[in-house]
């Protein structure tokens, strides 16, 4: 076809289209729902029984706050990412620094502890899916109506964002504090799941040939 | 080539005209688009590039579009040599050395499988070089 024709057929059915809204307010919308969605679910599991003592301890709230973080950088830089523009590098490097950051509290306190035990934390694992699907499956919905150009490292994000936010869910129910447990039961697999996001972005979110 | 990626460029951006913000500026929006579609095409071409039948020996450094375009002795040749060859042949490397398709575009040119095309092209490339073997002796 001759790219007059292709100029002409495309002009043709340039019917008015429905605008995705800016990245930040999308953003805000799917963390109220995802947040929202971690909360019931951390209710319907059930809260941990010594939550009231532990939430005071500083690892904890160190803990809690690094998987928001890295739960909330993640998604918005997915969010950011989905519509076309400028290379922006930081995207990248702040959620990675994150995810790094709690490897290293946790490799430090590892360190700085004695009898450290694992435990076995399957239950831990299907927390951080289960509460992670919710969001996740309205996180891959609301990136798929944009337009990700790099799918792969945009299913990355969202999927880190999300298993971020169930690993923060889960803190909420798991009573053993171990820095063993969460980093083999809690970290590692937030990191899988991260990596396995590069082929659900391969699957879900392409759009070109649509 | 690059018409192709011209249509590529202009469906994309079709596409994903949703996706623009009101009150952004268009160029960086325009430009990362493009930006994606030269780099998937680079990364199409490649890998086609890997899976293209490489010519023989006798067969290396002679651009033979030009070469049969050309009025210098060694275009009579290859003209000479391209009609000598089986039909099948003839068109095969016709395809892939004259009009620049690649192995994947060939084989849906002519209805034959992506191996029968790098066999035929193989076969051709072997007559080629004897003719060339015999006529530059």
């Amino acid at each position: 076809m001759k790219t007059e024709t292709l100029i002409h057929e495309l002009a043709k059915q340039g019917q008015p289209v429905k605008r995705v809204g800016p990245p930040i307010a999308r953003f805000f919308r799917w963390a109220a729902v995802a947040v929202l969605c971690v909360a019931v679910g951390v209710a319907v599991f059930g809260f941990r029984a010594d939550l009231e003592y532990t939430s005071r301890s500083p690892m904890f709230l160190l803990q809690a706050a690094l998987t928001l973080a890295l739960g909330a950088l993640s998604g918005l830089s997915a969010f950011i990412l989905s519509v076309p523009d400028k290379a922006k590098p930081w995207l990248n490097i702040v959620p990675g620094t994150t995810l790094l950051l709690w490897l290293v509290v946790l490799v430090r306190a590892l360190l700085s502890g004695e009898n450290v035990q694992a435990g076995l934390g399957v239950a831990c694992v299907r927390d951080i899916l289960a509460l992670g699907l919710p969001p996740g499956v309205l996180l891959y919905l609301m990136l798929k109506k944009a337009a990700p150009l790099n799918v792969g490292r945009v299913g990355v994000l969202a999927a880190l964002g999300v298993a971020a936010l169930g690993a923060l869910g889960t803190q909420f129910i798991c009573r053993n504090d171990d820095p063993l447990h969460i980093l083999v039961w809690h970290y590692v697999p937030v990191l899988v799941l991260g990596g396995i996001g590069i082929l659900l972005g391969r699957l879900l979110l392409r759009w070109e040939r649509r | 080539m690059v018409e192709d990626v011209l249509q590529d460029t202009l469906l994309s951006v079709h596409r994903a005209r949703h996706s623009h913000i009101p009150g952004r500026p268009v160029g960086p929006w325009l430009y990362a688009i493009c930006e994606h579609r030269m780099t998937d095409f680079y990364r199409r071409y490649r890998r086609v590039e890997r899976v293209e039948v490489p010519a023989p020996d006798g067969f290396d450094g002679l651009d033979v579009a030009q070469e049969a375009d050309g009025e210098s002795e060694r275009g009579y040749l290859v003209r000479e040599a391209l009609g000598q060859l089986p039909e099948k042949q003839r068109q095969v490397i016709e395809l892939l050395k004259i009009q620049d398709l690649s192995v994947r575009e060939v084989a849906a040119q002519t209805g034959m499988s992506e191996s029968a095309v790098k066999v035929t092209a193989f076969r051709g490339y072997e007559t080629i070089r004897r003719i060339f073997g015999v006529k530059q002796k």
